[in-house]
């Protein structure tokens, strides 16, 4: 097997391979989303060969992206640091050049406080656009059911998530108004008192 | 002009009212640039691993000596190894004594036990204390119980021979498991797995198993011989005919030695292997003034 053949395979999927892998990792550190990138390519790469039926590439290379990444989930956190075997090439840094809105990383910090599986659904459904069947096979469920009723607690803790950010959000601006208007009426007074 | 209504922002935007607005800055950063760079790196990998298959591999174990059946199977018999080196200790049969009584001299029923098949060569006669009869002791270090119950058989048969009795000899021993195991395995096998060194330590065994005693009546110049099991179960004496000459005082003396280097078989390691020399070069002398039944 050819790695061209599975550049091919990947070109149409890159995009949304990286983006549901930074997605994924949330904000917690860009290295890992890195991290898990390399490793899935690594292994996709590796087992490409037993890849049956080409037109499933991308359900098969997103399941071992979610995989990678749930397996490094349940790792102790001194694991997931260490770094690759000697040998192994570093993959090129390639989320660094691509600046993120402050909207981004604020849906990021929303998403990084879902459930690790349940994000990993929501972002199957909503960012990459699989079927609720693909999600199922994606994610090793045994029924259609699981997926739903995970997407949809995903989906309501968010809302409320964002709802709270929203309610805080507000909250800070008023206080900040009132904090304004207060000094700016002492400024005020002690000028009328310097004045005198 | 109307004004312009400020934008909406995304995330305060229902999910079900519209959910592409909602997550739309996830989907905003272009990530197609880095590709190239990254189909090249992904070929490099592949050249490397390539590279890594088709070099001969450093010395390493077979794949199946990783495997978990194999290790598993090391690590029983690893344990069964250790196990089979554990001393036991254990009651071991190291010899069996056949004694009878019987009118007549040593000679005659020597030649009388001869067609049984006897190792009539450590036959030992002895006047009985109480009755007009000798009593005829023979020890057998080496042989089987199948040997000797049929040796008592064809003894009781005998008329002439009374009161035909057997004493197992019996030691506490230490020894490994995987012995005693095969020790007590049917048929002829311990015979043919014990090496010749073990078949002698047996026979030493027996030897040391016995009690010997020896003294020198002075004024009679007559010596006295007695063997007696070590826990003093069951004693023989044999107190030869006549007097002793010159040349069998002698003898007599080489008994005592070995009686005293039998004496130190209990003693520590060095001191055994002193007394199973002195026992080795003086068993001859010890044999022929028992069989000469001191004429």
């Amino acid at each position: 097997m050819a790695s061209s053949d599975f550049t091919d395979a990947l070109a149409p999927h890159y995009n949304d391979a990286l983006r549901y892998c930074h997605a994924l990792t949330a904000r917690t550190a860009r290295i890992e989303a890195e991290d898990i990138l390399q490793e899935a390519l690594l292994k996709a790469l590796n087992h490409y060969d037993q890849l049956k039926t080409p037109s499933r590439f991308r359900v098969w290379f997103f399941q071992i992206i979610t995989r990678t990444y749930l397996s490094e989930r349940r790792k102790a956190y001194w694991k997931r640091i260490l770094p690759f075997a000697s040998g192994v090439m570093h993959m090129p840094d390639v989320y660094a050049s691509v600046p993120l809105s402050d909207v981004h990383l604020a849906l990021l910090d929303a998403l990084a406080q879902l459930a690790p599986r349940q994000r990993a659904a929501l972002l199957l459904f909503e960012l990459a656009g699989f079927s609720l069947e693909e999600i199922r096979l994606i994610q090793g469920d045994r029924s259609l059911s699981a997926v739903k009723s995970r997407l949809s607690r995903a989906r309501q803790k968010l809302k409320h998530i964002i709802q709270e950010d929203k309610n805080a959000a507000s909250k800070n601006t008023s206080l900040s108004r009132l904090h304004h208007e207060t000094i700016e009426t002492t400024r005020k007074a002690l000028d009328a008192l310097h004045d005198r | 002009m109307k004004p312009s209504k400020p934008p909406e922002k995304p995330l305060t935007r229902s999910m079900t009212d519209d959910r592409d607005l909602l997550l739309k800055p996830l989907n905003e950063p272009d990530y197609q640039d880095s590709f190239d760079e990254m189909a090249i790196w992904l070929q490099r990998v592949q050249q490397a691993q390539h590279a890594r298959s088709t070099q001969k591999p450093p010395l390493q174990p077979p794949a199946w000596v990783q495997t978990w059946r194999f290790k598993l199977l090391a690590t029983c018999l690893l344990g069964l190894l250790i196990i089979g080196f554990i001393p036991i200790q254990e009651e071991d049969i190291v010899g069996y004594l056949i004694y009878w009584t019987a009118e007549g001299s040593p000679d005659a029923v020597k030649q009388e036990v001869a067609p049984l098949g006897l190792p009539i060569a450590q036959l030992v006669a002895a006047p009985h204390p109480e009755a007009p009869t000798n009593r005829f002791i023979l020890l057998l270090p080496d042989a089987t119980e199948s040997n000797v119950e049929m040796w008592m058989n064809q003894l009781r048969s005998n008329n002439h021979f009374a009161d035909v009795q057997q004493v197992t000899l019996q030691e506490t021993i230490n020894r490994p498991i995987y012995e005693a195991f095969f020790a007590q395995l049917p048929g002829s096998l311990s015979e043919g797995f014990l090496s010749k060194a073990s078949v002698d330590r047996m026979r030493f065994r027996t030897l040391a198993a016995l009690h010997v005693s020896a003294w020198l009546d002075t004024p009679d110049r007559t010596y006295h011989l007695a063997f007696g099991t070590r826990n003093d179960s069951l004693w023989f004496s044999v107190r030869p005919y006549g007097q002793v000459s010159t040349a069998q005082e002698r003898l007599f003396d080489e008994v005592q030695r070995m009686d005293r280097a039998l004496r130190q078989l209990q003693g520590d390691a060095p001191r055994v292997q002193q007394a199973r020399a002195l026992l080795e070069s003086h068993l001859d002398s010890l044999e022929t003034i028992v069989m000469t039944g001191g004429h």
